[in-house]
């Protein structure tokens, strides 16, 4: 069977022709029912490249075939098909959640008695059904990502995008909005298109991950499969103090030790081949500093594992 | 076209339920009526445009001797004034002609043929009268007649004016009230008519502090119905218009901040669709606004014809290129903020060029600049209705008006349309 999603050379280059690169030739096939996320930092290219397979940026080339339409050729039959949750809050504030839901259902080609009721079953959908007079400015953070969510449900998409759909909420929220995801594709039977800086919620999510960064696909697989990627490798993860260079380069010395990175929080993610020999060494090492460490921490390999081993640096920076 | 109505619904529906935006369309106009009203409301009626004014001037003055010896004519120095104005304002205001039989200069003025709007009579006593006589510096009591016709009553209170000016300045000797007098008359500009308290005050001041009487009669006839009201209202109708507009077609900006013009792209809805939605709120916005502004201003006093399918039509026009020019001005600014402070700020330009607040005569040679302003040919417009001119009449306003209009509009969507490439 065909991918429901076929992205070909997907490029864009903001304000040609000295402007960045934001996204350079991207391949990538998403099969039918499946839970895609687009892994990777801040500036990575994911909105970019949402924005354009939702027929919002025009490509610098390449093309992307959603269910059969292409994005360029057939906008408006490939908009049909796909629901987008916007990175941002895509509401107007001085309008209630079902004023907003009913505008963009009209938007969908959706009118009367099935506007009413695709509006009503997606307010049950976001559990927002009682509150749903009210002005979106009034809301709760985690609300409005819901009802954000939500019109992007209403014409009842076979895919739907969600651009960072968890930032800036509270744990509740973020946990009811994976369950959300998790109850589209299984329950709906929706291919769903996820972009996160979050590896939690990728590996959690996900059949699989697209690594992106620098506007570039470095790695595309499931989980597992990228994490073995990486062979034996552990993470040590030092919290000290600060973080010097020369410390960093000291550490990058030990045996086995592939990978250092540190984050502005002055945490040091090591990867190391059999990290529990090295970690007496950095140990030593950062006592000679005269640098305390304050927590260690030894992980399995993971998805930030993954990031750091192809790029060198950390996810979060 | 369902689509086209539900983003034209929700664009209004947005409009007045913004209590900015509710006060720029709605609440604006009718304080704009009160303030008029309460303005000019109490004035009477006025007529339009003052200058070349036709006056004779019958100069029987037999002048007199001066106790020095010299000799003394008042009555040919106000001729002189007159017929040979000493600053170019005065000459523009004034078109006077020295004549030499009283019942004939009144004859001239009651021929509604002729032009001529007032007659100026200096009795031959005048100058004797009013110079001090021998060694008691007594004054008499020295009377200039004024005959006009009564539809004219500006001119003949410019010229009124004039006189008791000079009146004043014979009895105090001082200068102070010649230049008081032709400020007043600069400022008597084509359109504004605030100046006219002004005169009577000065007037009535005159009439206690002069040794001068002033005989004013008026010469009968109809009087033109038309309240300054209608003279004001057009200018500022159509100057909160098109702040009012740029306005409503910022909101394409805001909603690109906010990330709702994404989202309606995102739908399968044409960008054309979306733009031309836009556009209609917008337009809409305008009519139901320059309606709200005829109806209030009329009920205030505001004449604005009688030619109801002219004024739709001139409306619609005036409002559509106002769509035009906030819709191209909104493609120029990319934050709201900019709209605030830059947008009411060059529609003020655009309004003060137009002679929206004063006469347009600080232009000079510029002048022709006001003619490129949709306020000058919506106010000409509208002031020829008020005047009682048709839909003929006006065809040059609404063919200017809506060439205007499309020609903004389709560099306005242009540069939208590339905006919309984010
Ligand atoms: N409109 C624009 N004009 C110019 N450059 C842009 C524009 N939008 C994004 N960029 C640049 O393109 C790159 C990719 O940005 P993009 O928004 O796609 O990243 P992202 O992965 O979505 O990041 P984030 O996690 O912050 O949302 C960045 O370097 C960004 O600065
Ligand atoms: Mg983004």
């Amino acid at each position: 069977m065909a991918p429901i999603i076929h992205i070909q050379d997907l490029r864009k280059q903001y304000d040609p022709p000295n402007g960045v690169w934001a996204v350079k030739d991207v391949d990538l096939d998403i099969e039918e029912g499946e839970i895609f996320s687009f892994l990777g930092p801040n500036g990575a290219g994911k909105t970019t490249t949402i924005s354009m397979i939702s027929g919002l940026l025009t490509p610098s080339g390449g093309d992307a075939i959603i269910d059969g339409h292409s994005i360029i050729k057939e906008p408006m039959a490939a908009k049909e098909v796909i629901g987008v949750v916007p990175q941002e809050i895509a509401l107007y504030p001085t309008l209630t959640a079902r004023q907003n839901l009913r505008f963009f259902g009209q938007l969908y080609g959706l009118t009367g008695a099935e506007l009413d009721e695709r509006v009503d079953e997606v307010l049950d959908f976001i559990d927002l059904r009682d509150r749903a007079n009210e002005k979106v400015e009034k809301y709760s953070g985690g609300m409005k990502r819901r009802v954000n969510i939500g019109v992007g449900l209403l014409h009842r998409p076979k895919i739907v995008y969600m651009d960072e759909p968890t930032v800036g909420v509270d744990p509740q929220s973020r946990r009811r909005i994976l369950d959300t995801v998790k109850a589209l594709n299984r329950e709906h039977s929706m291919t769903v298109l996820y972009t996160t800086h979050y590896m939690e919620e990728a590996q959690e999510l996900s059949h699989r991950v697209g690594i992106i960064d620098h506007g570039e696909m470095i790695a595309i697989g499931a989980v597992g499969d990228l994490i073995s990627q990486i062979g034996e490798n552990d993470t040590l993860r030092l919290r000290v103090g600060e973080t010097p260079d020369k410390l960093l380069l000291r550490l990058q010395e030990i045996e086995g030790v592939t990978k250092v990175s540190a984050d502005q929080e002055g945490e040091i993610t090591i990867l190391a081949k059999r990290g529990r020999r090295a970690l007496p060494e950095a140990i030593t090492v950062a006592d000679e500093m005269g640098l305390r460490i304050e927590s260690v921490k030894i992980e399995e390999p993971d998805l930030e594992a993954v990031f750091l081993h192809l790029t060198g640096r950390a996810l979060r920076e | 076209m369902r689509k086209l109505l539900a983003t034209i619904w929700k664009d209004l529906y947005l409009n007045y339920t913004d209590r900015m935006a509710l006060m720029l369309n709605l609440a604006a106009p009718f304080l704009i009526s009160l303030v008029i009203g309460m303005a000019f409301g109490g004035m009477g009626v006025g007529d339009i445009s003052i200058s070349e004014i036709n006056v004779i001037v019958v100069n029987e003055d037999q002048g007199s001797s001066l106790p020095d010896g010299g000799a003394l004519n008042l009555g040919d120095q106000l001729v002189e004034f007159f017929v040979a104005p000493p600053s170019e304002e005065l000459d523009n205001l004034l078109a006077a002609q020295e004549g030499d039989d009283w019942a004939a200069a009144r004859a001239l003025v009651e021929d509604g043929e002729s032009g001529v709007v007032a007659a100026v009579r200096i009795p031959a006593d005048f100058s004797q009268q009013v110079t001090p006589q021998g060694m008691a510096m007594t004054l008499g009591q020295g009377t200039v007649e004024l005959y006009h016709k009564i539809d004219a009553p500006i001119s003949s209170t410019v010229v009124e004016s004039i006189l008791t000016g000079w009146a004043n300045r014979i009895a105090t000797g001082s200068i102070t009230t010649k230049v008081g007098i032709e400020k007043t008359v600069e400022r008597l500009g084509v359109r504004s008519m605030g100046v006219i308290t002004e005169l009577t005050g000065s007037l009535e001041e005159a009439y206690t502090a002069s040794p001068i009487t002033l005989e004013t009669q008026d010469a009968g006839g109809a009087r033109q119905t038309i309240n300054p009201i209608s003279v004001v209202a057009p200018g500022l109708a159509i100057l909160f218009l098109t702040i009012g507009l740029t306005f409503a077609a910022g909101q394409l900006i805001t909603e690109k901040q906010q990330w709702t013009l994404q989202r309606m792209i995102a739908t399968p809805t044409p960008r054309v669709m979306i733009l031309a939605g836009k556009m209609a709120a917008t337009f809409l916005s305008g009519v139901l606004q320059m309606a709200i502004l005829l109806v209030a201003t009329a009920f205030v006093g505001a004449n604005w014809g009688k030619d109801y399918l002219a004024i739709v039509l001139l409306t619609l026009a005036a409002v559509w290129a106002a769509t035009g020019l906030g819709a191209l001005f909104a493609s120029l600014v990319t934050k709201p903020e900019q709209l605030g402070v830059y947008g009411s700020g060059v529609m003020m330009v655009l309004g003060a060029l137009a002679g929206t607040f004063t006469s347009t005569g600080f232009l000079g040679d510029a002048q022709f600049l006001s003619q490129l302003t949709l306020n000058w040919w919506g106010i000409e417009g509208f002031t020829a209705l008020a005047l009682g001119d048709g839909l003929v009449d006006i065809a040059p306003h609404l063919l200017v008006l809506t060439l205007m209009g499309a020609v903004y509009f389709v560099i306005g969507v242009w540069r939208f349309n590339r905006r919309l490439e984010f």
